[in-house]
């Protein structure tokens, strides 16, 4: 058996990933190997990685009321979200709290934010004690904004169409 | 006409422009217990769930969390002989605290992304300092465990790391890689292949000019109790990689994933200050 290259428990990666040689075993021996991962995963540790988040990495969001952040595996109350705005201007009164149910979920309470960039630096504390830190951005935008850009961006192309019907009906 | 075209041209200019200072990538901190002075902090690139491909450069500033101006800037050194690409640069901290660290990626398509992280100096670090005398462990050697499964969870026990205890190693007059990682228990890409380095830097360097020890992290399999030296080095995390010198005194602390060139250059001017 080669070596088993983890790259978290309950991923879901890890169906793909966990057990190296799984992909190529014919198909009635990939439960067996399926089967062997799952007892090797469970005296493995692992790091928590952070699996989706919502506003995402480089996402414009209008009015955020939470950060909402998947993890790969079950982490503990120890896991933190801050959230910085421009400038590394720590906000305050932001709420975390982990999904009681899954334990895999942590929710972050938002306070009013103005529209700008904020960078989110998460540290999730996984059951066996690893920890995994990392950050990404998002950027709040004016409500709207993106509906202007769309409304005159459809306001440019009916003129077009427009003056194309004229040019073709002048040419008649 | 004209002047709506333009006008909606400019707006949505002026969105791409927001775009493209908003960066897509996560940055993941891999590095840990930061002290203050400088430490040195190692840092992955991530686009959605794969590492960030073409990145060219980083240059960083580092900024005190709500205070403003930089203190340090410089740019990071990459290292891609790991599982996962990483990068590594060497901040001037002046004080224990939270510090914002502002990074520029250049892409090979010349495309620029500024993400930020946030990481925290401390006044004593739990694991020993740069320049502290190395914990005299009396770790596990061939000698007092001769069953190699009890000297690491690695599945592929290499007898060669196991030769000698720190206590041991800093009277030989040559320089010591100390390794504290577990190779069987944990496997994921940011710890598993750190001992795969001090291995391919042991047969690069050769026995003769340094010591290479592996302390696996556990001394039972079954209940999973910390080894001693863990303990004695203050150790919460792993791994760590740690090169004393002939005196032995710390003289590079490495947490986290660690490659074989990073680990050969930190030894490299012990080498041929023995040589």
């Amino acid at each position: 058996m080669r070596q088993i290259v983890l790259w978290g428990v309950g991923s879901r990666e890890w169906g793909v990933e966990c057990f190296t040689p799984h992909s190529l075993l014919p198909t009635p021996y990939k439960f067996l190997g399926l089967l062997l991962c799952l007892i090797v995963v469970h005296t493995v540790q692992a790091h928590s990685e952070l699996l989706r988040a919502e506003p995402g990495p480089g996402e414009r969001v209008v009015a955020p009321q939470e950060i909402r952040l998947r993890f790969s595996e079950m982490v503990t109350e120890e896991t933190a979200v801050w959230l910085f705005a421009d400038g590394f201007q720590q906000v305050p009164d932001v709420v975390v709290q982990v999904d009681p149910v899954s334990l895999q979920e942590v929710v972050a309470s938002l306070p009013p934010l103005p529209p700008g960039v904020y960078t989110v630096q998460w540290t999730a504390v996984a059951l066996d004690g690893h920890g995994l830190s990392g950050s990404y951005m998002f950027e709040v935008v004016e409500g709207g904004g993106r509906t202007a850009v769309w409304l005159g961006g459809g306001l440019v192309i009916m003129l077009l169409l427009l003056g194309l019907w004229q040019w073709q009906f002048g040419r008649r | 006409m004209a002047l709506l075209l333009l006008a909606a041209c400019t707006r949505q200019q002026e969105v791409d422009d927001a775009m493209a200072t908003l960066s897509p990538i996560q940055v993941l901190l891999v590095s840990t217990d930061f002290g203050v002075g400088q430490p040195r902090v190692s840092f992955a690139l991530f686009d959605g769930e794969n590492a960030a491909q073409n990145v060219a450069s980083v240059a960083l500033e580092v900024f005190p969390v709500d205070e403003g101006g930089a203190v340090w800037a410089g740019t990071a050194v990459s290292y891609t002989d790991y599982l996962i690409p990483y990068w590594v640069f060497y901040p001037e901290l002046p004080s224990a605290g939270y510090w914002g660290v502002k990074t520029v990626l250049t892409m090979t398509d010349g495309t620029t992304y500024s993400p930020g992280f946030v990481m925290e100096t401390l006044e004593k670090t739990a694991a020993p300092p740069l320049g502290a005398q190395a914990p005299l462990s009396e770790n596990k050697t061939v000698f007092t465990e001769p069953d190699l499964s009890k000297l690491s969870s690695g599945t592929e026990v290499n007898p060669a790391l196991y030769q000698m205890t720190v206590a041991e190693a800093v009277q030989t007059g040559l320089p010591t890689v100390v390794g504290f990682v577990t190779p069987g228990f944990c496997q994921t890409r940011w710890c598993g292949p750190t001992l795969e380095s001090v291995e391919a830097v042991r047969e690069a360097v050769g026995d003769e000019a340094a010591n290479f020890i592996h302390i696996e992290v556990y001394d039972d399999f079954q209940a999973l109790t910390l080894a001693a030296p863990m303990i004695e080095w203050g150790l919460t995390t792993e791994p760590w990689v740690f090169i004393l010198d002939e005196n032995g005194r710390i003289v590079a602390r490495l947490s986290g994933p660690l490659s074989p060139t990073e680990l050969q250059e930190q030894l490299a001017p012990l080498l041929s200050e023995v040589g």
